[in-house]
């Protein structure tokens, strides 16, 4: 914890001064093509692991026979005539502010190749139950947005929690790749819930204070200069700036702050609500508020299902969407769009919540009340980052089961979150072949903007 | 370096040439200042570029007239305002605007003249072919770039047109261009309106944006062949690409230069299609290359320059010199001949190679390289303080015979064959990183173990070798990987399409791939924790092969074929050997004997190990685009290696003992306009250490080390150094960080040393690092009781961190530290602590100040940094 007495000695260290210039407003920072003029600053990319299912909560078809409908009633939102789960009441309420993607397809029926997919927007090379992370897969999206963004100092540009994705072995597309270490994210596992949440690496231990770390940070100075290998080595300068980095955070309040949820309003707290996907939602907006660019929040390490961790609802779907996740997902998802709305932040602040498929429209997997995995047409919801609220892109056949109109890939969703960025799409990257590969192949979704 | 018929060469008159301007006459290239430029006095030589000329309508030739002088530095003399250019008989053909322009059919002469020297060169002129499909066409489509990957050329095609990546298939590209769709994107009637013109010259929305003018040739050409009726018409087939020159070097001070590309066809016709190739320099920034083959560069550079033109390829490679210092070889020393290919290098590219480091650097290094670890303060004294002048031979040959050196080159060859648990299971790969370290100690010919390694079948268990086989699971992953780790060539985009930065075919691919197709794999006692997961293997594994012919399904030529090894232009050909023994053993022995590509990429492997960059960078990427840094360097060492009968040891002996490798480490140049040093070895190349030496120096730095380390704790191996691990932990951190490979790949790319945020937050706080200084009874607890001045305990420090001492200033500092320091315990904790170490608080605070200055050792940039 940071005391009063630390403040002034951080201060003293002189690096706290960094922070102010680096804030929101001016940390565009995108080399972009010209003409390619941003939407939004950040992302704040909220992923839930198993597939969540769209028949039963946005894409709902209440004309559709028994076998299909399911359980849930469709009740009025926010939008006129555009029908909602009944479980999910408040995001119903502010469903003017999002726009729905009714025709995501792509045809990666396992959990592992299927989350690349959506992690990444390339289409993974096998269908493999286990796909292999290696460094010849795409990487993930913030780490392409940290390639082509200028860095601001302090604060990581990626940074991701509170999981690592795995079904069976790790989910590919969790990190940089071939893009390098420096596009990795800062990610932890640490459960922001928890009341002792902290991070290690970022707090000193009890026997060094400030005075001793500068102390020590001295002396490396007095020994870097007798050899003058950062004049010398770009090598060198590359690690020094680092390291200032790392002492940076270690010293002053910046991330820190950001990461100290027990700076924040009780009520806030609560009203994100008490489990780790609140909190973490509630972190992210402390995180884009701190001038980190891409922020992804996992929902559940697992695919779950079973009355446990994520969206893999092949028993009980009903009765676990309704006493888990979805009061769950109702509770936090719209507490984060209003507040960041309340901060002025919505406008440049893109939000993203979907999953690596739907699930199919025939009930009856499994325990006879479960769905299947269905990436054959799901719903991808998006916010903020001067998304036109109520839109509806593309539509699902009277089933839910295939796009009947504008079929939109995974390639075009990371295409949309680059080109909102103000990123080219098309722009390339060099994998470890030395091949130049684009970083998307799809086409942004230009209609969901304003 | 390059080659000109003598014919074309006359010696310029003393008087003749003083002051040499260029004035551009080109719109594209800027005018360059006079006190830029060169001046061509005696002793220069004028030259044209290409040799031999024809030019047609449809294709005029472009020539160039370069003044060369007696050191072989060449500068462009195009544009010089007293040359005088014309062609002897002016109904054949004349000079308009640097190239030649067809007038009638016939030969003649031009004629170069600058004042009273001039130079005949016999030109010819002829009618064009017919305007052909896969000639004019396919070449508008490459040079517009409608066939680039990111394009059309893809399995997917854009916007639903699609085309084979750079025009390898024109059968296929005609089909979609004038047929698909009902012939939707020709129109004979109007040909104007056809979309394909529309489309490309930007007149209808195109997602690729504009690609050509209206008026551009490319438009044309393209309007000729649809008025003509968009025929399937084919040329005379392309037998070679060549540019001029091969090869070049450019006067110091010149940025300027002109590469001429040219076709000869089967007919025997030549063309200039340096406008129609797509040419692409080996550095994408700082250099361009104009329409018409004029390239210009900001500053000094060693860049080479691809071409494509139908189905052809050439290279060419130019040295932009900087100035000459004034003593060049001043500092250098030749200890072998592989020093005196480097200086003579030197003394071509006007770089001056650095002097010998000193001894603390220099047995840093040597150790660093050889057995992984740093020198003991004991270690480093004692070399430092030898005086006897064999001392280098001498440690080399210690540190050779070391059984850390068989584990760095174990570690090293694991990383390349994918030695990794999940496959392998921790037994197997125990077992396989043995048998390596068996080879490396005996210093078993390479060729010899490595033949072994990749023909061997049986239990992985009880004959290791045969993993090569368990690591690799299908054909082509076993073919992609024997030729990146053994050849040093990457066949992978082979695969789906003709290779579109090199010469690998289809053909080669597949017939490489077909070696392996008989192999089976049993295996033994196979119980993953994960049944679903198919890349666990947990038990042994049997290899064997399946009584059948190999062959492999070739989807290019949509039929099965036999293998093949790799016979392209590359000189990669059969050796002549018959067959013999099983096809893995025909592959083995192909692979390594009288293979000169084999020894070339081992040779290059072993110089990357000592130097952390390849002559051929990165060492798995030799192509004609990118050519070793000095050939006759890797030529004397592939000759080398071979003539020692493959011996590690031996080539590592005579490396690790010559003059480049004692150099200093390199200095940035301070204007950034110079050639690298270091990439021509005139200055030792700097970089990280790896993961796990730089886990283990702090170790060693701390006298402290795990007592087992994470992810080996279950197991029979009670390993304590990094190093020495034979497979990949699952529980990795700190190693992961720094970037151990997952051994995933066969890429020597997979072990990384980019920095992040997260290293230094490792370094820093991390706790390893943490940890390791805090241990009571390290190297610190030690030091805090010895009865020792403190300054001598800062000096053990400094020496156990950084293999030096300290220097006046830093001594100071250090002691400073302790004296400014008014540590006491502060609170339970660390008073029960103080306890526990039974410390003094005279103790306690030196101890503190001795965490401290530890603590900024491994944090300074010299202790992660080889040099």
């Amino acid at each position: 914890m940071l005391t009063r007495r630390k403040s002034l000695q951080i201060g003293g260290l002189g690096l706290a001064g960094l922070w102010s210039a680096y804030r929101l407003g001016n940390a565009w920072g995108v080399e972009g093509k010209p003409g390619l003029p941003p939407k939004a600053k950040s992302v704040i990319f909220l992923h839930q692991y198993g597939g969540p299912s769209h028949i039963d909560t946005f894409d709902m078809k209440p004309q559709a026979p028994d076998g299909i409908r399911g359980e849930f009633k469709a009740v009025s939102s926010s939008i006129a005539g555009v029908p909602v789960c009944e479980h999910l009441p408040r995001w119903g309420a502010q469903l003017h502010q999002w726009a729905q993607v009714r025709s995501v397809h792509h045809d990666m029926k396992n959990h592992n190749p299927a989350c690349y997919y959506s992690l990444t927007g390339k289409r993974p090379p096998t269908d493999d139950i286990r796909l292999r992370d290696t460094l010849e897969l795409y990487p993930a999206y913030g780490s392409t947005v940290a390639k082509f963004s200028k860095p601001v100092p302090g604060v990581p540009t990626f940074v991701a929690y509170p999981h690592v994705l795995r079904d069976g072995a790790i989910s590919p597309g969790q990190h940089a790749s071939f893009l390098g270490k420096q596009c990795d994210p800062y990610f932890f596992q640490a459960d922001p819930n928890a009341p002792d949440f902290s991070l290690p690496e970022l707090q000193l231990p009890a026997d060094i204070d400030l005075n001793r770390l500068e102390r020590r940070r001295e002396l490396v100075k007095l020994i870097d200069e007798d050899r003058r290998l950062i004049e010398r080595s770009a090598e060198a300068r590359g690690l020094d700036t680092l390291q200032e980095q790392a002492l940076q955070i270690l010293s002053s309040t910046g991330l820190r702050d950001a990461l100290d949820l027990g700076r924040e309003d009780t009520t806030v707290r609560d009203a994100y609500g008490r489990t780790t996907y609140g909190q973490s939602c509630l972190l992210a907006r402390r995180l884009v508020e701190s001038g980190v660019r891409f922020v992804t929040v996992y929902f559940s390490q697992g695919i779950g299902g079973n009355g446990s961790e994520g969206w893999d609802t092949h028993q009980e779907n009903f009765k676990d969407l309704r006493e888990r996740l979805l009061p769950a997902t109702d509770r936090t998802v719209p507490t984060l769009i209003d507040d960041l709305e309340s901060r002025g932040l919505l406008e440049d602040t893109l939000v993203l919540w979907m999953g690596e498929f739907g699930r199919g429209p025939q009930i009856g997997d499994r325990d006879g009340k479960g769905r299947g995995h269905w990436p054959d047409c799901y719903t991808v919801m998006m916010a903020g980052g001067g998304i036109q609220g109520g839109t509806i892109f593309g539509q699902s056949d009277a089933k839910g089961a295939y796009p009947a109109s504008d079929p939109v890939g995974p390639e075009d969703i990371a295409a949309t979150i680059y080109w909102a960025l103000g990123i080219d799409p098309a722009a390339e990257v060099i994998d470890t072949q030395g091949r130049p590969l684009p970083i998307s192949t799809g086409a942004p979704i230009q209609k969901l903007f304003r | 370096m390059i080659d000109f018929p003598p014919r074309f060469a006359i010696r310029l008159h003393r008087s003749l040439v003083t002051h040499v301007v260029f004035l551009c006459a080109l719109g594209c290239l800027e005018t360059v200042s006079v006190a830029d430029e060169p001046q061509v006095t005696e002793g220069w030589q004028l030259r044209v570029i290409p040799a031999h000329m024809a030019t047609t309508p449809r294709y005029p030739a472009h020539f160039s007239v370069l003044s060369k002088s007696e050191r072989g530095e060449v500068v462009d003399i195009s544009h010089h305002p007293e040359l005088q250019v014309r062609v002897h008989d002016p109904n054949i053909a004349q000079v308009i605007g640097g190239k030649l322009e067809y007038r009638s059919t016939g030969s003649s002469e031009l004629e170069i003249r600058l004042k009273d020297s001039s130079l005949l060169i016999p030109i010819s002129s002829e009618e064009d072919a017919p305007f052909a499909y896969d000639r004019e066409i396919t070449s508008v489509l490459t040079r517009s770039g409608c066939n680039l990957g990111t394009c059309h050329g893809n399995l997917h095609g854009k916007g639903g047109m699609r085309l084979s990546l750079r025009g390898d298939d024109p059968e296929f590209d005609f089909y979609r261009l004038a047929r698909e769709f009902s012939q939707r994107r020709i129109d004979l009637w109007e040909p104007h309106e056809s979309l394909l013109l529309k489309k490309g010259s930007g007149q209808v929305a195109h997602q690729g944006g504009k690609r050509f003018e209206t008026d551009s040739m490319e438009y044309q050409w393209l309007l000729e062949w649809i008025q003509q009726g968009s025929p399937s018409t084919h040329a005379s087939p392309l037998v070679a690409l060549d540019i001029s020159p091969k090869s070049l070097r450019v006067a110091p001070g010149t940025r300027k230069s002109r590469l001429i590309v040219q076709a000869k066809f089967a007919d025997g016709s030549i063309r200039d299609v340096t406008r129609w190739a797509r040419i692409e320099p080996s550095i994408p920034s700082g250099v361009q290359v104009s329409e018409d083959g004029w390239i210009q560069t900001e500053k000094p550079m060693d860049v080479s320059f691809s071409a494509t033109y139908l189905s052809g390829r050439a290279s060419s490679r130019f040295v932009f010199l900087q100035e000459a210092a004034l003593e060049t070889l001043a500092h250098s020393t030749v200890r072998h001949p592989l020093d005196a290919k480097i200086d003579s290098q030197c003394v071509e590219l006007n770089i001056t190679p650095l002097p010998p480091a000193d001894d603390w650097t220099f047995i840093r290094r040597l150790y660093l390289v050889t057995v992984g670890r740093m020198p003991t303060p004991n270690e480093t004294l004692t070399f430092v303080e030898d005086r006897d002048p064999d001392k280098v031979p001498k440690t080399v040959d210690r540190l050779l015979a070391d059984p850390a050196f068989d584990f760095v080159w174990a570690m090293r060859w694991s990383d390349l064959i994918r030695n990794e648990d999940k496959v392998m299971s921790p037994k197997g790969a125990a077992l396989l990183h043995g048998w390596i370290r068996q080879q490396i100690a005996s210093d078993r010919s390479m060729q010899s173990w490595i033949s072994e390694l990749v023909s061997s079948v049986g239990s992985t268990y009880d004959h290791p070798p045969a993993s090569y086989h368990r690591t690799h699971r299908d054909p082509f992953t076993t073919s992609e990987s024997a030729a990146q780790v053994f050849l040093g060539v990457r066949i992978q985009c082979a695969k789906c399409h003709n290779h579109p930065f090199d010469v690998w075919k289809q053909d080669d691919y597949y017939g490489l791939a077909a070696y392996f197709t008989t192999v089976e794999r049993k295996q033994i006692d196979n119980k993953p924790k994960d049944e679903l997961d198919k890349h666990i293997i947990t038990g042994d594994e049997i290899i064997s092969l399946a009584d059948r012919s190999p062959e492999i399904q070739h989807p290019g030529r949509s039929k099965r074929v036999p293998p093949r090894p790799l016979a392209t232009s590359n000189a990669l050909i059969e050796n002549g050997l018959a067959p013999e023994g099983t096809i893995l053993e025909q592959f083995g022995r192909w692979l390594t004997h009288d293979n000169p590509q084999f020894d070339a990429n081992i040779a290059n492997r072993i110089w990357y190990q000592y130097f952390g960059r390849g002559i051929v960078d990165p060492p798995d990427d030799f192509r004609d685009s990118n050519p070793p840094t000095n050939p006759e360097l890797l030529a004397w060492l592939a000759r080398e290696l071979r003539n020692q009968d493959y011996s590690l040891k031996k080539l590592s002996r005579v490396i690790l003992c010559s003059a480049a490798f004692a150099r200093q480490s390199g200095v940035e140049s301070p204007d950034a306009s110079a050639l690298d040093n270091a990439s021509y070895f005139a200055a030792y190349p700097m970089r990280r250490i790896a993961a796990e030496v730089l886990l283990d120096a702090v170790s060693d730095a701390c006298e402290s080390f795990p007592q087992v380390h994470p992810g080996y704790e279950e197991g029979s191996l009670p390993i304590r150094r990094a190093m020495e691990m034979p497979g990949v932990p699952s529980k990795k951190g700190f190693l992961k960080t720094f970037g151990k490979p997952d051994r995933l790949l066969v890429c020597e790319c997979e072990r990384t040393s980019q920095v992040s945020l997260g290293q230094s937050l490792a370094l820093v706080n991390g706790k390893e690092v943490r940890e390791r200084i805090a241990q009571p009874n390290n190297r610190i607890g030690r030091l805090v009781t010895a009865d020792i001045p403190f300054e001598d305990k800062v000096r053990e420090l400094f020496l156990s961190a950084l293999s030096r001492l300290p220097s006046d200033r830093e001594l100071q500092g250090a002691v400073s530290v302790l004296n400014s320091s008014q540590d006491r315990p502060k609170n339970l904790d660390e008073i029960a602590l103080a306890i526990q170490q039974q410390t003094t608080i005279d103790q306690y605070r030196e101890r503190r100040a001795l965490e401290d200055i530890l603590w900024a050792l491994m944090n300074s940039k010299e202790f992660s940094i080889l040099r």
